[in-house]
């Protein structure tokens, strides 16, 4: 008998939504300690959240959620690790491979990478 | 069709999404140009199931906001930032009035939108413009942009010279 496909709890979707919010919010304020914070709460939810879609067979919500991730990483100033997860997609997800790219340079022109 | 409605609704409306600076916002914006604690704006539906071609009239009560949130708010956004905001709100009492839709998730970035509506995740792109001048062109350019990009959106455009939007769903 094989195990039937765990349910996405509909709370991390709501907290993962209110973290970017709060984000966003923060960025709008000019308080960018704090939008990092929140992004960096959003993007680890939404690691969790690509995983429990993985794992109920939604394949397209699972990648919507490792771009996400990304994306909060990047704008948290993770930018290295963002962008190896955006590689990794383009890799396990060749065809949209375009619309990775897109996305990382936006947000490469957006929030561009400090000078270490 | 007229209809009014409380802003301090919205949390009832889209229970996933935080709303307190958004309708602090809100008031912030409308509540300058009346001085009462109710304002109205005018909002042209297209596309809405049973709201193809309709306008919506918003008799918006701003009633029941802390001062000290709206003082807060006002203190620490800049002007343009509070219309972005007061157009999400506009975005907001529009779905659920024009047929009971839900804004439920934030859009990936990428999309072109801003947020996700009901089940099926439709995109939802908002737009707030202090200027009327600026509505029609603002209109146009998302509207090109996400047809490029989605097969059905929702868009909301607001502009707070005039109280006036339009909210259409495009299929």
């Amino acid at each position: 008998m094989s195990a039937a496909p765990a349910p996405v709890s509909d709370m991390t979707v709501t907290v993962k939504a209110r973290e970017i919010q709060r984000a966003m919010l923060a960025e709008m304020r000019g308080d960018q300690s704090r939008a990092s914070q929140h992004f960096l709460a959003a993007a680890h939810l939404e690691y969790v959240l690509a995983d429990d879609y993985e794992q109920a067979g939604q394949t397209d919500m699972s990648f919507r959620s490792r771009i996400s991730a990304a994306s909060c990483l990047w704008r948290a100033g993770r930018q290295e690790q963002a962008q190896q997860i955006f590689d990794g997609l383009v890799q396990s997800h060749p065809s949209q491979e375009s619309e990775i790219r897109e996305i990382s340079a936006e947000l490469e022109h957006d929030y561009p990478r400090m000078a270490s | 069709m007229e209809i009014s409605v409380e802003i301090t609704d919205l949390p009832q409306m889209h229970p996933r999404l935080l709303w307190r600076d958004i309708i602090g916002a809100t008031a912030v914006v409308l509540g300058q140009k009346s001085k009462r604690q109710r304002a109205s704006f005018e909002l042209e539906l297209q596309g809405l199931r049973g709201f193809e071609e309709d306008i919506l009239t918003l008799g918006i009560s701003l009633a029941g906001i802390l001062e000290n949130d709206r003082a807060r708010i006002q203190r620490t956004y800049e002007a343009h930032r509070l219309v972005e905001l007061s157009a999400i709100a506009i975005a907001g009492l529009g779905l659920y009035h024009g047929g009971g839709y839900e804004i439920r998730d934030i859009a990936v970035r990428g999309s072109r939108a801003d947020y996700l509506v009901d089940d099926e995740n439709t995109l939802l792109e908002i737009a707030g413009r202090s200027r009327r001048s600026d509505f029609e062109n603002t209109w146009k350019q998302k509207l090109r942009r996400l047809k490029n990009r989605a097969a059905s959106f929702y868009l909301c455009v607001a502009e707070f010279e005039s109280s006036r939007g339009r909210l259409a769903l495009v299929t």
